[in-house]
């Protein structure tokens, strides 16, 4: 399957094929591509760790949630949709060098039991 | 079995969500180190506020507590003890914020829900660590407090008087401060002034913390029941 922005959409690794380049976009059938195959993992009782591929790249990425950290405003606690970035490792071309991931980026929606 | 967070689609996103989701990671990705420069500042600055209240050192006032009427004294110890137990618990806390604790943690490894927490470590660390901080700043606070009640207490507390001498004789009794014995003479100071008895009158004598209430007898301090005398 062919993705709007050119790249080939697969399961495999990217150890198969050449890194997309980086490109800052989001298409609608990322949010949920990721989400159907994300595992969510509870840190405490308001971060959780998003462990999942990234749906245009196709590299595993680990997104932290935390609504709150040290020295920044906090979010509002009730907030449940969150924007999420690629944030794999992999070596995608023209990528800046203060940036993460191949530059995917999709909001998804924070269910709490 | 109760069913943990999911996530379904949001909706659609926006180059904001980009910039706002990079922005979270990024301080995400800091906090750690930024607690600890924080709990540097505050442990140096918390230092000069004692080393201010050692200032205090170069005003004298009285610092025998001995000499403090009851329950004075004991109050002094107190405040001194809970300034001694919040300093050191505020000192532990100060360190813990600004290097770890000294302890060792179990390195997650493997697969599944504890692999996927490894990113979460240094988040969890900044919040332990942020507690901390504010543990250790609140008991600083309670230190320097009970301390400046401690030498409050000390300088401006009730002074403990002196024993009272009473005396009883065939025809008054007298009740004040030993000033002398001379001469076979007692003089005493009480409340309207000095009072001399001959020993040789004398027929009770004994040391008490407060003198009796007096009764309207002229200078003399006659006492209607007065207490045991040896």
């Amino acid at each position: 399957m062919t993705g709007s922005d050119g790249t080939l959409r697969t399961d495999q690794g990217p150890a198969t094929r050449e890194p997309v380049p980086y490109r800052e976009v989001t298409e609608d059938h990322y949010a949920p591509t990721y989400t159907a195959e994300v595992t969510v993992t509870p840190v405490d009782a308001e971060s959780v760790v998003l462990s999942g591929r990234c749906p245009r790249c196709r590299c595993p990425a680990v997104f932290l949630h935390a609504p709150r950290t040290f020295r920044a405003a906090p979010r509002r606690a009730d907030r449940s949709d969150i924007p999420v970035i690629c944030t794999c490792t992999t070596p995608h071309p023209d990528r800046p060098e203060d940036e993460t991931g191949c530059g995917a980026y999709w909001n998804v929606r924070l269910e709490r039991a | 079995m109760t069913a943990g967070p999911r996530v379904t689609p949001g909706p659609a996103a926006t180059p904001a969500d980009r910039r706002a989701a990079r922005r979270a990671q990024d301080l995400l990705a800091h906090e750690l180190p930024r607690v600890r420069e924080a709990a540097h500042a505050w442990r140096n600055g918390l230092a000069g506020l004692f080393v201010g209240l050692l200032g205090f050192g170069l005003v004298k006032g009285r610092t025998d507590v001995s000499k403090l009427a009851p329950p004075y004294g004991a109050l002094v110890g107190a405040a001194l003890l809970l300034s001694l137990l919040c300093g050191t618990v505020a000192v532990l806390h100060l360190l813990r914020a600004a290097h770890g604790a000294p302890r060792t943690v179990p390195l997650t490894t493997g697969t599944g829900a504890d692999a996927a927490l490894l990113p979460a470590q240094d988040h969890l660390e900044t919040l332990r660590s942020v507690r901390a901080l504010r543990l250790g700043v609140a008991h600083t606070l309670l230190c320097a407090a009970a301390l400046v009640t401690a030498v409050a207490l000390t300088w401006y507390g009730p002074v403990r008087e002196a024993p009272r001498l009473l005396v009883r004789t065939a025809t008054a009794d007298f009740c004040g401060q030993p000033v002398r014995v001379a001469d076979g003479r007692l003089t005493l100071k009480t409340s309207t002034g000095e009072v001399t008895v001959s020993l040789a009158d004398v027929i009770g004598l004994g040391a008490v913390d407060t003198c009796p209430a007096p009764a309207a007898r002229g200078a003399e301090k006659p006492v209607a029941s007065p207490p045991r005398l040896s």
